[in-house]
């Protein structure tokens, strides 16, 4: 935000909000213009959930990805689905790649054709099929490696959050993905480093 | 879209490389056979039927390897992931049939396909890559000769470092034709029993790397989820299934050694004193740093394990899976978590399965505890029961072909018949028995004598039932629970489906969900008979080959040499009286156990009685 100036922000600004609520999208507009809304929406972005997601917790079972494809294409696929599971076998960890749902989101700073905006409600990234030519900058700005092109499609596949209700979180019987609000989104992460590094600790010590 | 349309779209093609000629065609995937033998195992045995005939060399270019998936494979139905590869073995000379868990399957789906079938012999060494619906062979000279892990990562590197491309591949066991060598998918996922890593090293083939960007068009794609839901809470609260999630597949452990059915020692006993020691529970306290799952499955039976080795090196892997510490562990005398982890190691990274390894160095073991072979024989291995190092060591040689490895790599029949000493292979039609000793559960005796691809556990189940009823030690009606637990087997192997799953996940639900994602009408009963049929099948495959009753038989020390102590001391099997009862619910002749023409012509297999030998 801080790199991109005024310009950068009411793009931003101009896209949020636009697929839903038009009324706010020009009381944002305002604010941006008066300066004074880059602090409400940090504010508010405060309140909002976010994904988590926990690799000591995942088992690799891809039950997620099924759920993101067939909940938004009817068909099951990973390519499909916007989270994704990687397996390192050779130190067996399954991480997941997932949108993090970034207060300024970079996706949206990079796009030239103003496809990416943000939702008002849930502060999902959503994705003009229309206007997204698949150039790609949002993939390489995304610093998680989150979005990625529609396997036959010109444009991106990018979390929207299921409008608020993410399958992949209500479907992980691990609990490794969750939906928690952004100001306590570290916690399990860190309970969980903390518990898995005593244990993989003991058996060093062996 | 008519019926047959959309099942095209949902089933996909069939891919056949031949390696011979280097030609790569897609064909139709044949719907009548769907819907007689459904997918995965059955659609196996039914294309090895028709395309690889009685005469074909296992390790010659004419045996194919023809891979299939079952219906649920891809879809997300709980543990939807096993696809079954069938071939003709060279371990036991007979149809084989193999199944692979983990996500190499599902990728297959994902590239636009159910099947794979691989035929000829390469010149050189290639390996297959099919992108989509770009699919090319490419040499594999820098990928010869490297263990399962390395060539994972070397060819993962040619091909643009994608850590999401799926790889199955040989290790050096299955390029020097090591009959017991497995297929690996993901590092720890095998087309474990029957050698089919022999046959593909000896087509010259080191591995298959799928990519696949398709997806799996469901009939009913909200009633699947729906079913999918229901399943998945009931699966959380069945309690056979969190001992599993729990412990993975060593909670069976306790129960096995406890009840008297514990391969020991080369099954000289059924109950190893040390076996508390490799209990589930125990393994979990000393050694499991995580769990891994299959593609979508919820349980999680994978347990990561970590151990250091003797010498400090740090050993991580997937398992050690409960017949893999039986076999190499209790049947060798081994109670050590580092020595059975470095051996199961060994295995994995050589590629060759740890169950006919583990029958190998126990059948190795108790010949020299013997004095039939001599320290000159081993190479210098004090090979007693119980001595870690000399398993890992003898393994080491087998991986190698060196030695005494050599003779043990030909298989356990080939190995006692060298040593002189066939009666201490335990072994039925040359594949080693799983860890449950049938004179403490006479069921498994019928599993293994009958099992078309020599004595596998997973052909049926019954020890489970037989010790929860406890009627492990009787005689009765142990036929017809042997049917009964096969057809439930051969459903799920055909559907694609785990068999963990089988207690939360019925046979009920597997129709509905088979009937979800494919729009063809099915129920209990029709799932039985397709299951009835594609058995039926496999036998006949046999039966061109010249399997018959004859060839239905167990060990001599099953059938007569009294369990000396424990639960099960002084049992034996009765093997004769169980076959009569079984072969008459299958409706095969008592003379020969072959079927009749009668039960050929009502399960729709007329055209096989021509195979029938008078």
């Amino acid at each position: 935000m801080q790199k991109g100036g005024l310009s950068a922000r009411l793009r931003e600004f101009t896209g949020a909000f636009s697929m839903r609520e038009p009324e706010k999208m020009l009381e944002y507009k305002e604010a941006a213009r008066t300066g004074t809304a880059s602090t409400d929406r940090r504010e508010d972005a405060m309140k909002e959930k976010v994904l988590v997601f926990e690799a000591m917790r995942c088992t690799g079972c891809r039950i997620c990805e099924q759920w993101c494809s067939v909940h938004h294409f009817g068909a099951a696929g990973p390519s499909l689905s916007r989270i994704t599971i990687i397996r390192d076998h050779v130190n067996q960890i399954d991480n997941g790649i997932i949108c993090h749902q970034c207060v300024d989101a970079p996706c949206i700073a990079s796009c030239k054709f103003g496809a990416l905006s943000k939702d008002g409600t849930t502060g999902a990234i959503l994705v003009d099929i229309e206007k997204c030519t698949g150039c790609r900058r949002c993939i390489k700005a995304c610093p998680h490696g989150a979005v990625r092109m529609h396997p036959e499609e010109k444009y991106v596949l990018i979390c929207d959050l299921c409008g608020g209700d993410p399958k992949c979180v209500r479907h992980c019987p691990e609990k490794a993905v969750q939906y928690l609000e952004r100001g306590k989104s570290e916690r399990p992460y860190r309970s969980v480093l903390v518990r898995g590094l005593s244990r993989r600790g003991e058996c060093d010590e062996q | 879209m008519n019926n047959n349309d959309s099942l095209r779209a949902f089933f996909g093609d069939v891919v056949r490389v031949n390696l011979t000629t280097g030609a790569i065609t897609r064909e139709e995937l044949r719907l009548d056979a769907v819907r007689r033998f459904i997918g995965g195992r059955g659609l196996g045995a039914w294309y090895l039927y028709n395309e690889v005939g009685p005469d074909v060399d296992p390790l010659g270019p004419d045996n194919k390897l023809i891979f299939m998936n079952g219906p649920f494979v891809g879809t997300p139905l709980p543990a939807g992931n096993k696809v079954n590869l069938a071939f003709k073995s060279p371990l036991s000379l007979s149809y084989s049939y193999s199944l692979c868990g983990g996500h190499w399957g599902p990728e297959l789906r994902f590239t636009g396909r159910t099947g794979l079938i691989i035929e000829g012999k390469s010149d050189a060494p290639v390996y297959l890559w099919i992108d989509d619906d770009r699919i090319e062979l490419r040499p594999a000279a820098g990928l010869w000769g490297r263990t399962v892990p390395e060539t994972e990562k070397r060819l993962r590197e040619e091909l643009g470092g994608d850590e999401l491309v799926q790889i199955a591949c040989i290790g050096p066991a299955g390029e020097k034709l090591n009959r017991m060598a497995c297929i690996t998918a993901g590092h720890y996922r095998e087309f474990g029993r029957g050698g089919c890593g022999a046959v593909m090293g000896s087509k010259n083939l080191k591995a298959i790397a799928l990519r696949g960007t398709g997806v799996v068009r469901l009939h009913d794609a909200a009633g699947v989820m729906e079913l999918t839901e229901a399943l998945t809470a009931g699966l959380k609260i069945h309690p056979k299934i969190i001992d599993r999630r729990n412990f993975g597949t060593p909670e069976l452990l306790k129960t096995i050694n406890d009840n008297g059915l514990l391969c020991t020692r080369n099954f000289s006993e059924t109950h190893f004193e040390e076996g508390y020691r490799l209990e589930g529970p125990r393994m979990r306290e000393d050694i499991v740093v995580g769990d891994a799952s299959c593609f979508a499955c919820p349980v999680a039976c994978g347990k990561r394990s970590y151990v250091k080795a003797a010498d400090g090196r740090p050993m991580l892997l997937e398992g050690p899976e409960f017949e893999t510490i039986s076999l190499l562990g209790a049947n060798c005398g081994v109670s050590d978590w580092e020595s059975l982890v470095e051996a199961t190691l060994v295995c994995d990274e050589n590629g060759f399965d740890t169950m006919n390894a583990g029958g190998c160095v126990s059948l190795a073991m108790e010949c020299f505890e013997k004095g039939i072979l001599t320290l000159e024989d081993t190479g210098g291995i004090e090979l007693r029961f119980g001595n870690g190092a000399a398993l890992v060591a003898v393994l080491r040689l087998m991986a190698r072909r060196e030695g005494i490895g050599d003779i043990l790599a030909g298989g356990v029949k080939h190995a006692s018949e060298r040593f002189g000493a066939p009666e201490l292979a335990m072994h039925s039609k040359g594949q080693v028995l799983a860890a449950y000793d049938p004179r403490g559960c006479k069921g498994m005796a019928l599993t293994y004598a009958t099992s078309p691809k020599g004595a596998h556990h997973m052909i049926a189940t019954t020890m489970g039932p037989e010790i929860a009823g406890g009627t492990r030690l009787s005689y009765e009606n142990k036929g017809a629970l042997q049917k009964e637990n096969q057809l439930s087997m051969c459903a799920v192997d055909s559907l694609g489906m785990c068999s963990t799953l089988r207690g939360g996940f019925g046979m009920g639900d597997q129709a509905r969900g088979f009937c979800l994602v494919t729009g063809i009408e099915m129920d209990i009963d029709g799932l039985k008979l397709a299951a009835e049929r594609v058995i039926t099948l496999e036998r006949m495959y046999n039966a061109r080959l010249g399997f018959s009753r004859k060839d239905d038989t167990l060990p001599k020390r099953i059938l007569s040499e009294p369990v000396p102590s424990g639960p099960s001391a002084g049992e034996t099997v009765d093997l004769e009286r169980m076959l009569d009862e079984y072969y008459g619910l299958m409706g095969w002749s008592l003379d020969d156990g072959l079927p009749t023409r009668e039960r050929l012509e009502k399960l729709g297999l007329a055209d096989l009685t021509a195979a029938r030998r008078k």
